[in-house]
């Protein structure tokens, strides 16, 4: 291929000169080009080696259906893999790579695998990786090499430096394809006030009009047309964007390479922008896609579809061959024959009609072309580059006929039809129509709110295209006029796509997937080895399943299929189309959902006080927490024993903003809490709190909290952090489904309070001093709640403890939550109040013998746990038939008991346990669920769940953590550690 | 952890247009709940404010500051400048909210933009007239907008959720040099 860049023409800026480079040479380009256009005109040849074989390959295509020309881009941080140099506008200073070579394009040593071809066949992944060894060691070993020998470019591991945006979008209508279908459509609804969104994936509008020759009737049209478009108000033209997929209610994700087209993003801009669009009708103007002809060496740098050597003659003024033979089996490869001629290039045209209309001929002729009929190329002659084209004549099926000649030449074009991208359409409603005037799948023009118009649905002309989109849009407005060229492919063509010998077989390796190297034989092999159906057989031999998802292989591996199994295309069927159309970027995707919007984070009011004062912090489900006050240094090991100690001697002071707080109002609000939790509810007396379980309906613990009643129809329920969305959906389903009858409100308030704890010996006193209340013994006793104003700002006091320490919690309007915190801080500081995190938070509560989360995990009855006795037998409750359940019954059912660890070292959570003398095998008889360092009895401890625990009190046991490689004794004990009696928070 | 912005913070969108992220008291805001009477519990209740109940979810109910949303078929929002002073009987409940929420503002050319960036909404005049609020998520949180101007948002946020959600909104805006976020605190996902 002896490509050039012509000295006139193009839809490229000649008047500025831009640099790009590929594997460290240099080529000019201008804007207009893509890297593609620019490395053709430079003379490069090959761009890339192939998946498998490693076989030379040069430019296929021109746009977004190119399998060959993937390619590295920009280096670094940006580096990016598997770019289509098709699709890439030039700019100054980009750099490209080759990629799945080494080491080098020229010459790449994984070619010998195109030697070993006979072993890389269909189904060499299903077929290799057995014997000649036992077990899978080999396999594996050999799987990194076969790895790095296949396969596509190589990702980057640094961190992507842009960023990504995504974009939801509503419109009328939503039209995809702005070639003269498109745009007709996008003037029409426009022109009646529609809210019209136009998407194309290339940077220019126009489609196929772009390979027009310049300053054509089709230039004019098109410069009035968009002149119009930029007018419109209510159309919107997004460039440079691929609609990727169809979903249901007509959703459709767009990519927008927003910044691409840049060296590097403009200052603050996103790289790429990801469309969510939802729309009211869809208009496809997708076009069609040229099917290659498949023959011996259809693959080698120089063979190239018709269109392409068209559009980067007229789009992109390259000559991609001085001497060039055309093959094709319709009308529409005459104008680029033409065109090529006419550009300087000595064309023979081979068709396999032996007939062809006079007006087609005359055009040849005239253009001086040597117009070979009844013809096709057996063969591409060449290694690395197209040196000759083997010509012969063919029969209906594609079998020569006669005696093969050779055709000097350095650019064979192929035409074997056309295949309408109806991707999107597929996408939404499942298998298309097979027309067989046409040899292609098409939709129908009309289904739902979806219309298909252009070359989509097979538009004899561009009048008839127009005319479809200017009708689709709703015909507001005059349509326009564009001049036919008569090439419809169509008319007449021969459904042959498949050249071979007279004995059917091909000259060489003949590619029917190019991205994936399958070859016309792997998928006569596949069909020997009895695969029968389209899905099989694309799994089986890869086919359409590479990046490019079979934009040019499709049809032609159908068309095999059904050929060998002597059915016709319908009977054997499509492959389905999903999303998405062409590879999206990750990054595009997550926009900016990731890092610290990943998810959002909840914060308590008090959150910067905890921050500013050295806490470090933990993620709580979504909330951030202090976790605990490192002093000098210290290890979180022994911070939180510090900490934890010091309540003890003390006092602590601890947010607890994140307990779920949920406002039950109404009449009916404590039989709604008798109904809700295990235990009973409608006695409790304003000013009283009350602990509380409750169940899933299948009996099991669902959560657990202290609700207050504040006033006669007012309950303030509290819950556990993990746990208050899952309780206030619970009880909105019940009040809104089951219990319709009560008259109920519950309203999450848990944005409404901050809660802060205050426990340990000076706990009273401290808050004493502060609020001057009289907070007694008698005057408030445990479980009670009163009303004080701290710093001014009126609070409630909850007396209750979660740490067995006398405690209080305290409920402060959200907003002023940091004011209190600080009033309570530098009022506790004469007695010695230290801040406390979660993790001394969770020693306490174990050393007391608390349940938290790690007991209440969805397995756990109020049984197992010890909490039977608060069940009441009075009244029936959420839970309260299937917890008498047999099984739940068992008296062998793991229960809660605590563990006295024997030795320095702490239990793991989630460490099995195991009787002393009996082999650590299986699941063994419970498990640990919290542990800890207990200051307070100054030796490691545990909660765990044990099988018949509490009759083994007393009992050493085995605890295994078989993750870790560690076994320890630990003695089986009350799990109440400290205080069991509760004088300390009772006092 | 989501970054602290000092607020009013002014950038431009993806589009190059700009957007004034505020933040502005709340006041005070009540909900009202009832049941089968509600529509006339609550109709005479907000009469005695000279408000009304608002009809549908889309539309509030104003009288110069004060504004009722209505939220539910059974519940409604009100947020005025000084309490109500409502007592709850047996047909209506009420509930002090005004530290459960904080108000954003979203204002300039680019405001409808910045939002269709976090929420699924339509914001064009069309469709989210001037006036009229919605109820939707942000970043999977729900939140109450209103359309106080063509350009003008208000943005009602859970309080312990607004810094994430309003560091969420501000991140998809580009801001002029010099604008002071808070650091970011290393944290650690729960053993």
């Amino acid at each position: 291929m002896t490509a050039r860049r012509l000295p006139s023409g193009g839809r490229i800026d000649r008047g500025r000169t831009v640099t790009v480079s590929f594997d460290g040479r240099t080529f000019p380009a201008h804007p207009g080009d893509t890297l593609a256009s620019a490395l053709l005109a430079g003379g490069q040849q090959i761009f890339a080696r192939s998946f498998k074989y490693h076989r030379p390959r040069g430019l296929m295509a021109a746009g977004v259906e190119e399998p060959n020309a993937l390619v590295h881009l920009r280096d670094g941080a940006r580096h990016e893999p598997n770019a289509q140099a098709t699709m890439v506008e030039v700019f100054d200073g980009l750099v490209a790579t080759s990629q799945n070579a080494w080491p080098s394009l020229q010459f790449d040593i994984g070619s010998v695998n195109g030697a070993l071809s006979r072993f890389f066949g269909a189904g060499f992944y299903y077929k290799t990786f057995i014997g000649p060894f036992r077990g899978t060691g080999f396999w594996m070993a050999c799987e990194k090499i076969i790895r790095n020998a296949a396969g596509m470019g190589r990702a980057t591991t640094l961190d992507d430096p842009d960023h990504y945006e995504k974009i939801n979008a509503f419109c009328d209508v939503l039209i995809v394809g702005a070639g003269p279908a498109g745009i007709s459509a996008a003037l029409a609804a426009g022109r009646k006030g529609e809210n019209v969104i136009l998407v194309e994936q290339d940077h220019e509008l126009g489609g196929s009009l772009l390979g027009e020759a310049t300053g054509g009737a089709s230039d004019a049209w098109l410069g009035e047309a968009l002149a119009e478009l930029r007018d419109l108000p209510s159309v919107r033209v997004l460039s440079r964007t691929t609609a990727f997929g169809a979903y249901d209610s007509e959703v459709f994700g767009l990519v927008e390479r927003f910044q691409d087209h840049l060296l590097v993003p403009e200052a603050g801009k996103p790289r790429q922008r990801y469309w969510l669009v939802r729309t009211g009708r869809a208009i496809l103007a997708t076009g069609a896609i040229e099917r290659p002809l498949v023959f011996a060496g259809n693959d080698v740098p120089g063979v190239m579809l018709a269109s392409a050597a068209r559009a980067y003659l007229n789009r992109h003024a390259v000559l991609a061959g001085e001497r060039v033979v055309v093959a094709t089996n319709n009308d529409s490869a005459y104008t680029a024959a033409v065109d090529l001629a006419k550009a300087g290039a000595k064309v023979t045209l081979c068709d396999l009609r032996p007939y062809i209309p006079g007006d087609l001929s005359l055009r040849a002729l005239g253009a001086g072309i040597d117009l070979r009929l009844g013809h096709s190329v057996l063969k591409a002659e060449g290694g690395k580059q197209v040196r000759g084209a083997r010509v012969a004549a063919v029969d209906a099926n594609g079998r020569v006929s006669g005696t093969a000649s050779v055709v000097a030449c350095d650019l064979i074009v192929t035409s074997g039809g056309w295949a309408p991208a109806l991707h999107l359409w597929s996408q939404r409603f499942g298998k298309p129509r097979y027309d067989a005037e046409l040899d292609a799948f098409l939709p129908p023009v009309e289904k739902g709110v979806f219309t298909c118009v252009g070359s989509l649905v097979g538009a004899r002309s561009a009048t008839e295209a127009l005319d479809q989109g200017h009708a689709a849009g709703g015909g507001a407005g005059t349509r326009g006029n564009l001049r036919d060229h008569g090439d419809f492919w169509g008319r007449g063509l021969m459904p042959t796509t498949v050249i071979t010998n007279a004995n059917g077989s091909t000259p060489g390796k003949a590619f029917v997937d190019f991205q994936h190297d399958v070859k016309l034989a792997d998928i006569d092999q596949a069909h020997l080895e009895g695969y029968v159906s389209v899905e099989h057989l694309k799994r089986y031999t890869t086919s359409g399943m590479a990046a490019d998802q079979g934009k040019t292989s499709n049809l032609n591996a159908l068309a095999r299929m059904a050929a060998l199994r002597g059915m016709e295309i319908p009977q054997i069927g499509t492959t389905t189309f999903r999303p998405p159309y062409t590879p999206v970027a990750i990054g595009a995707i997550v926009a900016h959902d990731h890092g610290l919007h990943f998810r959002p984070t909840r914060l308590s009011t008090i959150h910067d006080w905890h921050v500013e004062n050295g806490a470090q912090t933990i993620e709580a489900g979504a909330w951030l927490r202090p976790w605990y006050y490192p002093s000098r240094g210290e290890s979180l090991r022994d911070a939180y024993i510090r900490e934890a100690a010091h309540v003890r001697e003390h006092a602590g002071i601890v947010d607890v903003s994140t307990l779920g707080k949920i406002a039950v109002q109404g009449p009916d609000a404590a039989e709604f809490l008798n109904r809700i939790y295990a235990n009973g509810f409608k006695t409790l007396a304003v000013g009283r709190l009350r602990y509380g379980v409750m169940l899933r309906e299948d009996g099991f613990v669902l959560d657990d909290g202290a609700t207050a009643r504040l006033g006669e129809n007012d309950y303030f329920m509290s819950t556990t952090t993990a746990n208050a969305a899952k309780v206030l959906a619970q009880a909105e389903f019940l009040l809104q489904t089951a219990w319709r009858d009560l008259k109920v409100h519950v309203t999450t308030v848990t944005d409404q309070w901050a809660a802060v704890a205050i426990a340990g010996p000076k706990s009273r006193t401290v808050l004493v001093e502060l609020t001057g209340a009289d907070l007694g013994k008698e005057a408030l006793p445990n479980n009670h709640l009163t009303y004080v104003a701290i710093a001014g700002v009126p609070c409630r006091l909850h007396r209750m403890s979660y740490s067995g320490e006398l405690a209080y919690e305290i409920y402060i309007p959200a907003k002023s939550g940091r004011k209190v915190w600080e009033a309570l801080v530098e009022a506790g500081k004469p007695h010695d109040l230290k801040p406390y995190g979660t993790e001394a938070m969770g020693t306490l509560r174990i050393e007391k013998g608390h349940v938290a989360g790690a007991e209440i995990e969805g397995r756990t009855t109020m049984k197992d746990l010890g909490l039977e006795g608060l069940a009441s037998a009075k009244k029936p409750f959420i839970g309260s038939v299937l917890r008498r359940r047999e099984l739940l019954d068992d008296p062998k059912r793991p229960s809660l008991i605590g563990l006295e660890i024997v030795g320095d070292a702490g239990a793991k959570a989630g460490s099995l346990l195991f009787a002393r003398d009996v082999p650590a095998r299986g699941h063994g008889e419970g498990w640990v669920s919290s542990t800890t360092y207990s200051p307070a009895l100054k030796k490691n401890i545990a909660l765990a769940l044990l099988s018949r625990g509490p009759e083994r009190i007393g009992e050493t046991i085995q605890v295994v953590d078989f993750v870790g490689g560690q076994t320890l004794q630990a003695k089986v004990v009350s799990h109440h550690f400290f205080d069991p009696e509760g004088h300390r928070q009772n006092g | 952890m989501a970054r602290k912005h000092n607020l009013p913070l002014t950038g431009v969108n993806s589009d190059g247009a700009s957007v004034t992220v505020g933040e502005v008291g709340l006041g005070h805001l009540t909900q009202l709940a009832g049941w089968g009477t509600f529509t006339d519990a609550t109709g005479k209740a907000l009469q005695a404010h000279s408000l009304s109940l608002p009809s549908d979810y889309r539309t509030p109910a104003r009288n110069g500051t004060t504004t009722v949303w209505r939220i539910a078929p059974d519940r409604v929002l009100v947020r005025s400048s000084t309490p109500l002073g409502m007592q709850g009987t047996d047909e209506l409940v009420t509930l002090d909210l005004s530290d459960a929420r904080t108000c954003m503002t979203v204002a300039g050319d680019g405001a409808a933009g910045l939002l269709s960036r976090v929420i699924a909404l339509d914001f064009s005049e069309k469709a989210f007239p001037t006036g009229t609020f919605v109820q939707t998520s942000l970043h999977h949180v729900g939140v109450l907008i209103e359309r106080q101007d063509r350009d003008r948002f208000l943005v009602l946020l859970p309080t312990t959720w607004a810094r994430s959600l309003t560091d969420l909104v501000v991140t998809h805006l580009s801001i002029a040099a010099g604008h002071q976020v808070e650091p970011v605190a290393g944290s650690r996902s729960a053993p």
